[in-house]
């Protein structure tokens, strides 16, 4: 009985396999490098012989991806993208605040609708496709030779490997003004997938900071991100990277984000999840060398039958490195939440230095969090602390409140709004700082 | 304004305030003193609606209403302020938002309208200059990283904006200097005037020497077993606590 049974998961898997395969015949990617085109078979490869995630793996014991795998997602061919006015994001834009911007429609990017005019000398900022076709010399070294994660979702992505981000900053340069990356989805036709592939390379001493928001213009339509990125981080370079979730309520993002840091390299990263039915977002910190430090700070809005997940994975593979990883959440509606800060502090990585907080604060008791540090230290001289801790406003706070005329909902609301602007407060971007500040008070605050 | 009569609270079980009678006019000024445990805190904390303690027996009307029926945020609108002994920190929300927040909610339940943000930013700087706090406190999340005398003026502070009509000041001058006791009554002294009431719940004589009081009570064992004029304050300083335990004592 047992078996037959496996027999038909299989069986169901493969169909569902076929469907999402079913859109890679027609995609023509002339123009691209020899190697390109050998890794997308390799890629498709890997998809055919790996499993889909599924409960029975740790990493995803909390996170049903059924729906994603059960609907008939259609890849968005480029030639079908819809053509959008400015004005339809221009509130997601932040070229107002003197930022290059990248925009990217249903999966393949506008040059029209973008502004890279205030891109130093020697920096590349423009779509994988273009960069493929026009400096394949560059990416060569670092496309899909970083990623750590991979899974049947990474393999698709790489399948497909069409179109993403790339940004090239050479050695001692800095990227002024920040890169916004726009990633719209138009929502003009149902169930589609796109599979933007990011690569992000930083030479020696270089510097940038890069926002990521992922969105929709339409909020009933149902669709799926498959983000796979990689960012290398060479000797003392810096990165600030933010991804923004706004995806569509109806709408899934499964994020895979790989950070190698070279050393005396720094890395700060914040993902602000704020939309999405199911939504993942899985980084890696792989430390190549010593010396270096990263710092990941995330905050979640969970909220409804929403489903999210955010998978941290640092791995001290060399001495002297620092970590430091601080999650917030606010769950409430009959949300799930799954939280992972795993941390392996190698034998020999001597000098570690690792922290990781998880606070999740529950609005509402249907709400639930799997909040799980997990820490595998096989090197004797380091510093590793980590916490997580899961409640509700504590009472006295609320009689604080209360004993100067502010009811308790009321009370509750300040004190949810206090607890998700610590995280903000760390962005070091003042404009996507006060942006989010400003989205979060209109949820929670009472004063206009 | 305010009339205690046979106030009897418990907080887990046990019997802590055991018929308390207590009345404050308009435009006086009433001195709590006594040992450690006896009950001044709960008092405080009783007459603020802390659910933590049970109200056992007895009434408390507050400008002629039932205050034991009303729930901490009512009590507040209607003007009772409590300072607390040990004002709790409120991570991510700033004396700024906090403040103009409470001070909406106060001003709303009484047909007011709301203030705004640019009114309330110069009434804060008027206060904060008034009692002598540090104008940058004002975008600091409420009391954190104060030292303990910072939270105490930090609660004049507050007092000062919401204009109580009673204010109930739990042991503010604990754990203060000098100087630091000085400014906290100044600022209360401020706040003085025949239409409000204050109560000073204290240990220490030394603070009624800048907040002169009108009564003097005196609470041991749960009870208010002797009360006088500001020169009780004095007897006691000199006496200290422990000729109260005598069995003949004086109501």
């Amino acid at each position: 009985m047992a078996a037959e049974k496996e027999i038909t998961a299989s069986g169901l898997a493969n169909e569902h396999k076929e469907r999402f395969l079913s859109g890679l015949n027609a995609i023509r990617a002339n123009g691209y490098p020899e190697w390109a085109h050998a890794l997308r078979l390799d890629e498709r490869q890997r998809f055919v012989q790996t499993a889909f995630p599924h409960h029975k793996q740790e990493a995803w014991r909390f996170t049903n991806i059924a729906p994603i795998i059960e609907t008939p997602f259609r890849f968005f061919q480029n030639n079908t993208v819809s053509a959008i006015l400015f004005e339809e994001f221009e509130s997601l834009s932040f070229r107002h605040h003197g930022f290059n911007e990248l925009v990217f429609v249903d999966g393949f990017v506008a040059p029209d609708l973008s502004d890279l005019s205030d891109v130093p000398d020697g920096v590349l900022a423009m779509g994988l496709r273009d960069a493929l076709m026009t400096c394949p010399e560059l990416l060569r070294p670092h496309l899909d030779r970083h990623l750590m994660e991979r899974d049947a979702f990474t393999a698709l992505n790489g399948a497909f490997l069409q179109d993403g981000a790339f940004l090239y900053v050479p050695p001692n340069t800095t990227l002024e003004k920040p890169l916004h990356i726009l990633f719209l989805t138009t929502g003009r036709e149902e169930n589609t997938v796109q599979y933007p592939r990011n690569l992000f390379v930083l030479g020696e001493g270089a510097e940038a900071t890069i926002i990521e928001t992922y969105t929709s213009l339409r909020d009933k339509c149902v669709y799926f991100n498959d983000v796979v990125s990689e960012a290398v981080l060479e000797e003392g370079s810096r990165l600030r990277w933010h991804k923004i979730v706004q995806e569509g309520p109806r709408a899934h993002q499964l994020g895979v984000h790989q950070f190698a840091v070279g050393r005396a390299a720094s890395l700060e990263t914040c993902v602000i999840t704020l939309g999405g039915k199911i939504t993942r977002s899985s980084q890696t910190v792989t430390f190549q060398d010593v010396d270096a430090s990263c710092s990941l700070n995330g905050l979640y809005l969970n909220d409804g039958d929403r489903l999210v997940d955010n998978a941290i994975f640092i791995d001290h593979a060399q001495p002297r490195c620092t970590s430091r990883i601080a999650f917030r959440g606010v769950l409430d509606g009959t949300s799930n939440t799954a939280f992972t800060g795993r941390v392996l502090v190698r034998k020999g990585a001597q000098k570690t230095d690792s922290n990781q907080l998880s606070s999740n604060l529950l609005i509402s008791d249907q709400a639930t969090v799997d909040a799980k540090p997990q820490l595998q230290i096989y090197a004797d001289d380091v510093k590793c602390t980590h916490g997580a801790t899961v409640g509700h406003p504590p009472d006295e706070l609320v009689f604080y409140f209360r004993t100067r005329g502010i009811d308790p909902v009321t009370a509750r609301r300040i004190l949810t709004l206090g607890f998700v602007r610590e995280i903000v407060a760390r962005i070091s971007v003042p404009a996507l700082r006060d942006r989010l500040d400003t989205v979060l008070s209109a949820h929670y605050s009472p004063l206009h | 304004m305010l009339d205690i009569r046979g106030l009897h609270a418990a907080i887990d079980g046990i019997e802590i305030l055991k018929g308390i009678d207590l009345r404050v006019n308009s435009g006086e000024v009433h001195a709590v003193m006594g040992p450690n445990g006896s009950g001044k805190s709960t008092l405080a904390q009783v007459l603020a609606g802390n659910d933590a303690y049970e109200v056992t027996a007895g009434e408390v009307e507050f400008l002629g209403r039932n205050l034991l029926e009303l729930p901490p945020e009512e009590r507040a609108r209607m003007g009772l302020f409590l300072a607390f002994q040990y004002p709790t920190e409120i991570p991510g929300v700033t004396n700024a938002y906090f403040l103009r927040a409470a001070l909406n909610e106060i001003r709303k339940s009484n047909q007011l309208e709301e203030i705004d943000s640019m009114d309330f930013q110069a009434l804060l700087e008027d206060k904060m200059r008034l009692v002598h706090v540090d104008p940058r406190f004002a975008d600091r999340p409420v009391n954190e990283g104060f030292s303990g005398g910072e939270k105490k003026r930090n609660e004049i502070l507050q007092m000062a904006v919401l204009e109580p009509k009673l204010a109930v000041l739990d042991e503010t001058d604990s754990g203060l200097d000098i100087d630091a006791l000085r400014l906290v009554a100044e600022g209360v002294n401020q706040h003085r005037s025949p239409d409000r009431g204050i109560i000073v719940v204290t240990h220490y004589q030394r603070l009624l020497n800048y907040i002169i009081p009108d009564f003097v009570h005196v609470m041991y064992d749960g009870r208010l077993v002797v009360s006088g004029g500001k020169e009780l304050a004095l007897e006691l300083e000199q006496r200290g606590y422990d000729w109260l335990r005598a069995p003949a004592s004086v109501t």
